[in-house]
């Protein structure tokens, strides 16, 4: 039973917030196709290669 | 580190579907200068695109950007960032009609824009804030009810309070003249916990009751609103 116990423990999961990244951000806001634009990555987020 | 490149094209009205890169600038697993992004620091990575972007990537006149299309990979392609979903990363390209989007919450690039997972619960607040390219009407809305305006302006916030349970939608929409542009997403609020003192005799961690055949689990979790299991 010892072990069946120790197995639903190691199961349960604890959630807590996630951080206040974004894996993707870019200046200008509204970019037209015209437009320059600079894309900042922040690999925290998303599949975290 | 500095072995970091960009895979990057756009999506056009004349592509196929949401994966059919069109004008894409660089092959898989070289390593041209023009694709390296620059580090930041503190794993933080940045790449420009210069000239403008139909120029960039070379789309004739006349055809439609609609999205830009990337992954950010390493030099041999072998580690890959993408979305969390394993998608690709987009950004969309904008005409000069009016157009409003989410800043807060954070969102996540996929083909349709999708928040970051949110974690509320009956009686929380959610910080909303949206922007429009232009001056607008701007409104926000919580499951269809109006919860915040303002005249020409280019930002609208607002921190409703969520006093239901269940799928919420929160909506902006920017208005100039008879053009209305919105953007919505849908979260989860979960019901507010039982909070109640512990049995009688119990304390952290497992306690076996009479016969072992059952036990009271019980958590320390100091900071959490919930767990799961």
């Amino acid at each position: 039973m010892n072990k069946k116990v120790a197995a639903l423990v190691a199961g349960f999961c604890i959630l807590s917030m996630s951080g206040f990244t974004q894996l993707l951000t870019w200046t200008a806001d509204f970019p037209k196709d015209n437009d320059n634009i600079t894309i900042t990555l922040m690999p925290q987020k998303g599949n975290q290669a | 580190m500095s072995d970091v490149y960009v895979h990057i094209g756009v999506i056009t009205n004349l592509s196929t579907s949401n994966t059919d890169w069109r004008y894409s600038k660089f092959t898989w697993a070289t390593t041209p200068t023009a694709a390296q992004a620059t580090s930041l620091g503190n794993n933080k990575w940045q790449y420009p695109i210069t000239n403008g972007i139909r120029t960039f990537f070379g789309v004739p006149a006349g055809e439609t950007i609609l999205k830009i299309a990337m992954l950010f990979r390493n030099g041999t392609g072998a580690t890959v960032q993408r979305n969390a979903d394993g998608s690709d990363m987009f950004i969309p390209v904008y005409d000069n009609t009016i157009a409003a989007r989410f800043t807060v919450p954070l969102f996540q690039p996929t083909y349709n824009r999708i928040p970051e997972p949110i974690s509320k619960q009956v009686g929380d607040n959610i910080s909303l804030t949206a922007i429009a390219n232009q001056s607008s009407t701007m409104k926000l809305f919580l499951n269809g009810t109006e919860i915040q305006s303002a005249s020409s302006v280019t930002t609208i916030s607002a921190t409703p309070t969520l006093t239901t349970a269940g799928n919420q939608t929160i909506r902006v929409d920017a208005t100039v003249g008879a053009t209305t542009k919105s953007e919505s997403f849908q979260f989860f609020v979960a019901s507010a916990p039982n909070v109640a003192p512990l049995p009688a005799g119990v304390r952290a961690g497992i306690n076996y009751e009479p016969g072992n055949t059952s036990v009271v689990l019980v958590l320390y979790a100091p900071g959490k609103t919930r767990v799961c299991y």
